[in-house]
């Protein structure tokens, strides 16, 4: 290689075929390119040559199996069974990342449930069952066969109650029905059954 | 209903599969297994070794991800983890020549008489399609990067199959641009050699040019 | 999400349903209870009927003779007592939540409202030395 030229040129071919000149060493290359017939052929070697190299080793990747490659990568880096905590936590990452809709549209559905259900289950708790709805039990009515000798006597308690007593009646009276409020604990003395408790107005 | 694009640039990735994420490395090595196997098969030559090096690379990055700092782009890691794995394969095979060959190669006066000059530029063009390769030729041109010393081997391979710039295989390579610079330039002028010499076994010696 | 509220709806319509059904009936527990004056046990259970009746006869025995949830409408439920009587109980109407119940215990023939967590007594004649009480109160 006696040309001086291309001797000073030739190290800058590489990075010339690289794209890693200056713009002005470029330029530079470019014009000694023109005039040095052996230096424009050995830029055509290395592109070439560069080429083959990566067509070839691109034809050999071919061959693998890929899919399999990435399985036996993935099943001798899957990591040890996490606890139990942070298999949820990351099961609930990976599916807000990757199925974030339907993990959304889920979400969504079962706020709805909730704010359907709780309601209706704290009305249905609360609330007296069917029938309850007073606060006291009240006596409406209250009679004895015609024929009997006993009479009965109410009794409503403070707390709510109510106490039908069936006591001898020495004098018989008329068992026809009562209507109305009934009577009051106050109405009827809380006497023994052996005494004569004060009736109400039958 | 149009899902809005995830993020998968590389960075994000290692930082999904740092929090568990398996997915974001399968995407990893989807992503660079065919370039890691093509560097790995032109510094090992054997495409079993080939594999089981990618295959080791992958599995290695994956263990020593806490320790990437992020401060370099990931491939440049993996592949420097890559380039790593297979001198110690070719070392224990006892193919590997050291650095005593490497400096001798860097420091040697550029001569380029014996290369067949143009040879290469002129049968195949600047840009040979992968079409036109025929399968002998390709398993003949790894078979020709595998005679090129190893050190050289591994930057051309950095180079065309990664594609890496000089700044990044020299962080790669933990060696300064100028060497480089200097390592490809020698890397090419013994892959234009050998290559030549292919083509014209392969062509029965055609009347190729050449300038002095 | 379409199976979860299709769900959602038939929980509603249920329990919409339920409380439609309940209209014509009422739950009612009905209790037959031996009291005694004589010293003996008094069921725990019981202790709140040995207060409310206390105003009037100091009960040192209450004994459950029967216990039974029963479902109350129109047509009258029978509740047989040790002594051989037998009651029977029916809805008479239910009004704005509050159900009206007729109880025949003869020689007694009662109608009382119900209320809720409290209790309605009715003495069922003499047994055993002592008496018997059918209470009926909400079911718990």
């Amino acid at each position: 290689m006696k040309n001086p030229a291309r001797e000073k040129f030739l190290p800058m071919l590489s990075p010339y075929v690289d794209g890693e000149l200056t713009p002005e060493e470029r330029q530079q290359v470019d014009q000694h390119l023109q005039n040095n017939k052996e230096s424009a052929a050995q830029v055509a070697d290395f592109r070439a040559g560069d080429g083959l190299m990566r067509n070839a080793l691109d034809l050999q990747a071919d061959d693998v199996d890929w899919k399999k490659f990435t399985e036996d990568v993935m099943a001798r880096v899957t990591p040890e069974k996490l606890p139990l905590f942070e298999r949820l936590k990351l099961t609930l990452s990976e599916m807000f990342l990757y199925q974030r809709g339907p993990m959304v549209a889920g979400l969504v559905g079962a706020a709805a449930a909730v704010a359907i259900a709780i309601p209706l289950t704290m009305s249905l708790v609360g609330q007296a069952p069917v029938g309850y709805g007073a606060g006291r039990v009240e006596v409406q009515t209250v009679s004895v066969d015609t024929e009997a000798t006993v009479k009965p006597v109410v009794f409503e308690t403070e707390s709510g109650d109510a106490v039908i007593w069936v006591v001898d009646a020495p004098e018989k009276k008329d068992g026809g029905r009562k209507k109305g409020g009934g009577s009051d604990e106050e109405d009827i003395a809380p006497v023994p059954p052996t005494d004569e408790p004060k009736q109400q107005d039958l | 209903m149009v899902r809005p694009a995830l993020a998968t640039d590389d960075i994000t990735l290692v930082q999904r599969v740092r929090q568990g994420d398996q997915r974001a490395y399968k995407l990893l090595v989807e992503r660079y297994q065919r370039k890691v196997y093509g560097v790995a098969l032109g510094m090992v030559k054997d495409k079993e070794e080939a594999r089981d090096v990618a295959q080791e690379a992958f599995i290695k990055v994956y263990k020593y991800l806490e320790h990437f700092k992020g401060d370099a782009s990931f491939y440049t890691w993996l592949y420097r983890i890559t380039v790593n794995i297979c001198i110690d394969v070719l070392r224990k095979k006892g193919s590997t020549r050291g650095t005593d060959h490497l400096e001798f190669d860097e420091s040697v006066r550029m001569d380029v008489s014996e290369a067949n000059i143009g040879a290469l530029g002129t049968r195949l063009g600047t840009n040979p399609q992968k079409a036109a390769l025929r399968r002998e030729l390709a398993d003949k041109i790894t078979a020709a990067i595998g005679q090129i010393p190893e050190t050289h081997r591994q930057i051309l391979l950095l180079r065309e199959v990664e594609g890496m710039s000089y700044e990044d295989l020299a962080r790669t390579l933990d060696i300064p641009k100028g060497t480089v610079m200097s390592r490809l330039f020698h890397a090419r002028l013994k892959m234009q050699k050998i290559l030549s010499g292919y083509l014209e076994l392969d062509e029965a010696k055609a009347g190729v040019g050449h300038e002095g | 999400m379409t199976t979860l509220l299709r769900r959602t709806v038939l929980f509603a319509v249920t329990a919409l349903a339920s409380v439609a059904f309940a209209d014509g009936a009422v739950a009612v527990q009905a209790d037959v209870v031996f009291a005694s004056t004589a010293k003996g046990t008094v069921d725990p259970s019981l202790e709140k009927m040995q207060q409310t009746l206390g105003a009037k006869v100091k009960y040192l025995t209450l004994e459950k003779r029967s216990s039974q949830k029963l479902t109350v409408d129109a047509t009258p439920v029978t509740v047989a007592l040790p002594n051989g009587k037998s009651a029977s109980v029916s809805l008479e109407h239910l009004k704005g939540g509050v159900a009206t119940l007729r109880v025949k215990l003869p020689p007694a023939d009662a109608t009382y409202s119900l209320a809720k967590d409290k209790a309605f007594y009715l003495q069922g004649g003499a047994h055993e030395g002592g008496d018997l009480w059918l209470v009926l109160s909400q079911p718990k």
